[in-house]
């Protein structure tokens, strides 16, 4: 069945997805932190985060937060195996957390990794940008 | 348009509506020599402008002769209209192509760790535009791979 899009007439303000990677190796007992600042005349919607592991096991935890705020979005570390949603076939190396989270261009997030055994972890955060003007029709 | 409103629409008023908008996939194909970084382009065309719903993807795994399973093409989509980066980095196939790694003639090897959904990614592509993946291979090998771009071809070019 046909559905219609809406059709920006300004293709420089459409909201448009936008997607970060960062990758990195954790020693054991230790952690990785990666902030993302974002660009001025944007805010963000956090979609959501897709975490993958070199090892499947339980021994990741991820916390993430709110920049401006130094306010965290989940109040502990969480693995990424409980709040996330499977989306690999028969195993937990990779989940996908839902977020859905409204960022203005001022805030930053910082995600914080911290492992128990040698990993290599892959993240990719999943945005929607829109031009500022657009906010309060997003909300 | 609601499914409502389309039910109590007539079949010429919606033969005559899919003159103006309708579903199309249009497809990239390319392989990417060892080692090297290769630029693949999808040209939008002048019949419309398309807005993508979904893209969903295949690659190789292959490295040093064997089908490892592990993904060794890391791309990057740009609209190149506007010449916006639509990723901030190059990231890897496997992250958001379903159903992701698939089986390759070159090498045996058993096809699983699949993504299952299709990747939701709703931009407007203008007509007479080109869609730009550039993709990084770091294996040993040379590696194909295909994207779909799932979307709505709109009529017109303004």
């Amino acid at each position: 069945m046909l559905s219609y899009p809406p059709i920006p007439l300004d293709f420089s303000v459409q909201p448009s997805p936008f997607y970060w990677f960062f990758e990195g190796n954790i020693n054991a007992n230790s952690y990785i932190t990666k902030s993302i600042q974002f660009k001025n005349g944007f805010n963000y919607v956090l979609r959501s985060v897709v975490i993958k592991k070199n090892v499947d096991s339980s021994f990741v935890t991820l916390k993430i937060e709110r920049g401006s705020e130094q306010k965290k979005l989940h109040e502990n570390n969480y693995t990424p195996e409980l709040i996330g949603i499977y989306n690999y076939k028969n195993n937990s190396k990779t989940n996908e957390i839902i977020l859905n989270q409204t960022f203005l261009f001022s805030d930053a997030i910082t995600f914080s990794i911290e492992s128990k055994q040698n990993e290599f972890v892959q993240v990719l955060i999943k945005c929607i940008c829109f031009p500022t003007t657009q906010l309060k029709g997003v909300l | 348009m609601k499914l409502e409103q389309i039910l109590k629409l007539s079949p010429s008023q919606i033969i005559e509506a899919q003159k103006t908008a309708y579903s199309q996939n249009l497809i990239l194909i390319d392989s990417v020599p060892a080692g090297q970084t290769k630029q693949g382009i999808l040209s939008i065309g002048s019949y419309g402008h398309f807005f993508l719903n979904y893209i969903t993807g295949t690659f190789e795994t292959i490295n040093a002769g064997s089908d490892t399973g592990v993904c060794y093409l890391y791309g990057k989509l740009v609209d190149n209209a506007v010449n916006r980066d639509l990723f901030n980095d190059y990231i890897p196939l496997n992250l958001f192509c379903s159903p992701g790694r698939r089986a390759s003639t070159k090498a045996s090897g058993s096809p699983s760790n699949a993504i299952y959904s299709p990747e939701k990614f709703e931009y407007f592509f203008s007509a007479n535009t080109d869609i730009a993946f550039s993709v990084k291979n770091s294996s040993d090998t040379e590696l194909s791979y295909e994207l779909c771009f799932h979307g709505i071809r709109v009529k017109g070019n303004k």
